[in-house]
């Protein structure tokens, strides 16, 4: 957070998360799914949680949704702490964030028509029927349905973009304060997935949306994302702008991130040729930086003490002994 | 050209279902020359798996019809071997390897023990000596760090990664000309994705072996394959040399699948858009099948376009092809 102190765009908080951890298992096999992560997300902008499996993005988003309580932590949402609210204040505040799913199927009841889906949570809300049924109606057509046509189709008749379409559709109608979008264009096949990346980017600008987008695809994090967050085994392990993570990565696990990509026309970074990581035991708290055992950058320091989030320049952090400072990979001249 | 391994050509596949006959390949030609690493390229539905799938005789027999068309490895034509002929072929010339390499696992046994069954299998007449220190001599090939210690292990006590490895020592133990990987890296981390391509390549570079490398991802076939082959609908729509194709592709199809993609590299930008979605299956298709979705349409698309061939054994099937060689 002191990496944004003195930046003139702040603008409102509406998602502050600090030190929250999670605890799963008991005992000796106890160990942090998500261990002191503090974030905040600012209204109208788009915060890309990115890392691979395993690393606590999606815990993180369940204890932000309230799914599954936080061990430890703060999560205030436009200043409401959520941790401690309880009944009807949690089913409240809850209300004002919703979440587009991975799978847009198994989400919904498949029985159920569009209308309904996009209805239900004006119906939790207790909304009468015909002031829904135009609510509903108008975000149909915000999504690029049209409700004439598709209102009334069952889920399990729409392709796949169009169940998703329908997911970001119900996740507006209650007008949420905050979006979570966990893996949301995943399972899409590259022409949808860049059909809803699209649609996403519209309602940005329409809605001035404030987003939380978890992923572990790069390039669907750097197309959509204003600030960036990357997680490695449950810690938050460098923030920053988009451009700075995405163009100028600091800790040497964002850069093995981006050098492992795959696109066509670049080439990629030798610091893929790497001898493949011995497995770790499991709930034996290392002492260092957990990336340690991987990193080409690392020295003595880093086996024996865990780097704090650093400021490396305004609004860009990192914890790291030893930052990078390199520039990604250049492009290929032959690229077309 | 005598250094063709597997030829498909003109290869049909229909299934059988509730609603009625899809018709998952409508007449696919491919082929994988020696030594090469072939992409299969394409998004859900294309039946690039299918293809896999076919080439292994692994099609459910009870719903899906093979034919007409021809599947050749080397001389020899396996459209219509009986199972127990195809049974001295799979595995054994022709191997396989899948997305989730637990399907090649059995989680009750060490293993160890499973690839020393799998060099049984193949190679019956050799000595339980013998097939322990090949077993070691397999996972070491796969550079597992510390074989003899993986080789106790069970499958659930390595990561998805490690386990993929051993699924790639399992496959080539019995030394198989062709490798077939059906999206081997697709549920694996980006980091773990590069290393099980690089040790792909390095083994089918270092056995001469061909692979068909069936993968959604534009990214890999563009660093990992010596040759690319797109499909769209049940048909290969464009293939060439991967240097050439993603120098100068011709099909407006492939061009509009790289156009789509976002990019970890450059910045944001509304992304390039295929409208609608493929074809029914299940429907009859005449002419192009990209045909309603392309934006250089017209009346003449309604015949299937005939294949073309440009410099540099770049093969597709458009009436309007974008490419500079085309034009």
């Amino acid at each position: 957070m002191s990496a944004r102190a003195g930046h003139q765009e702040l603008g409102e908080v509406v998602l502050q998360v600090k030190d929250l951890r999670q605890l799963y298992g008991h005992g000796k096999r106890a160990f942090h799914a998500v261990d002191g992560v503090s974030f905040t997300v600012f209204r109208g902008e788009t915060l890309g949680l990115v890392g691979e499996s395993g690393c606590g993005k999606s815990t993180t988003a369940r204890a932000v949704l309230g799914i599954r309580p936080p061990t430890a932590g703060s999560i205030a949402l436009s200043g409401a702490e959520l941790t401690t609210l309880r009944g009807r204040a949690l089913r409240e505040a809850r209300s004002s964030m919703q979440l587009v799913f991975q799978d847009p199927y198994n989400s919904v009841n498949p029985r159920w028509t569009v209308r309904q889906v996009v209805a239900e949570p004006l119906r939790l809300a207790r909304w009468t029927s015909s002031k829904a049924r135009t609510r509903v109606d108008e975000l149909l057509d915000l999504v690029g349905l049209d409700p004439a046509r598709f209102g009334d189709r069952s889920a399990r008749q729409l392709s796949g973009g169009q169940a998703q379409r329908v997911g970001i559709a119900r996740a507006l109608t209650t007008d949420p304060e905050l979006l979570v979008c966990d893996e949301a264009v995943s399972a899409l096949d590259v022409s949808v997935q860049a059909q809803i990346l699209n649609l996403l980017d519209q309602l940005k600008r329409e809605l001035s949306l404030t987003t939380l987008f978890i992923s572990h695809d790069l390039g669907v994090v750097r197309h959509v994302s204003d600030r960036v967050a990357v997680m490695y085994k449950g810690r938050i392990v460098e923030t920053g702008e988009s451009d700075q993570i995405f163009q100028n990565p600091q800790h040497h696990y964002t850069s093995l991130l981006l050098h492992s990509v795959l696109e066509v026309g670049v080439e990629p970074g030798s610091a893929t040729r790497r001898p493949i990581e011995v497995q770790a035991s499991q709930g034996d708290p290392a002492a260092g930086c957990l990336f340690a055992p991987r990193c080409p950058g690392a020295g003595d320091i880093c086996r024996t003490t865990k780097p704090e989030l650093t400021p490396i320049s305004l609004s860009h952090a990192a914890a790291c002994h030893f930052p990078t400072g390199v520039a990604g990979p250049t492009r290929r001249s032959t690229s077309q | 050209m005598s250094d063709v391994v597997v030829a498909i050509e003109d290869l049909h596949v229909t299934f059988s279902t509730p609603r009625g006959e899809v018709r998952a390949l409508r007449g696919v030609s491919l082929e994988v020359r020696a030594g090469r690493m072939v992409c299969l390229i394409g998004e859900s539905g294309s039946g690039k798996s299918v293809t896999g799938r076919a080439l292994m005789g692994l099609l459910p027999a009870h719903s899906a019809r093979i034919g007409p068309g021809s599947m050749r490895l080397h001389q020899e034509e396996l459209l219509g071997k009986s199972e127990s002929a195809m049974r001295s072929i799979r595995g054994r010339r022709i191997a396989m390897i899948f997305q989730d390499p637990s399907r090649a696992l059995n989680p009750t046994r060490r293993i160890g023990d499973q690839v020393g069954e799998a060099i049984k299998i193949h190679f019956p007449e050799r000595r339980p000596s013998a097939v322990r220190s090949k077993v070691l001599e397999h996972l070491d090939s796969v550079k597992l760090p510390d074989a003899a210690r993986v080789a106790k292990k069970y499958p659930h006590e390595l990561s998805g990664g490690m386990r993929q490895r051993v699924a790639i020592a399992m496959a080539l133990s019995a030394e198989p000309e062709v490798l077939v990987a059906d999206e081997p890296t697709t549920a694996l981390d980006v980091t773990t994705q590069v290393q099980i391509l690089d040790l792909l390549r390095s083994l089918q570079r270092s056995r001469g072996m061909s692979v068909l490398l069936i993968t959604h991802d534009m990214g890999v076939a563009a660093h990992y394959a010596d040759d690319v082959a797109v499909m769209y609908a049940g048909r290969v729509v464009e293939r060439a040399p991967a240097a050439e194709l993603f120098a100068d592709v011709e099909m407006p199809y492939t061009q509009a699948l790289l156009e789509s993609l976002p990019s970890a590299r450059a910045g944001r930008g509304a992304l390039r858009t295929i409208p609608g979605g493929p074809p029914d299956l299940a429907l009859g298709i005449s002419g192009c099948a990209f045909a309603p979705r392309c934006r250089f349409v017209t009346s003449q698309c309604k015949q299937q376009p005939a294949t073309r061939e440009v410099a540099g054994d770049h093969v597709f099937e458009c009436w309007h092809p974008v490419g500079k060689e085309s034009r």
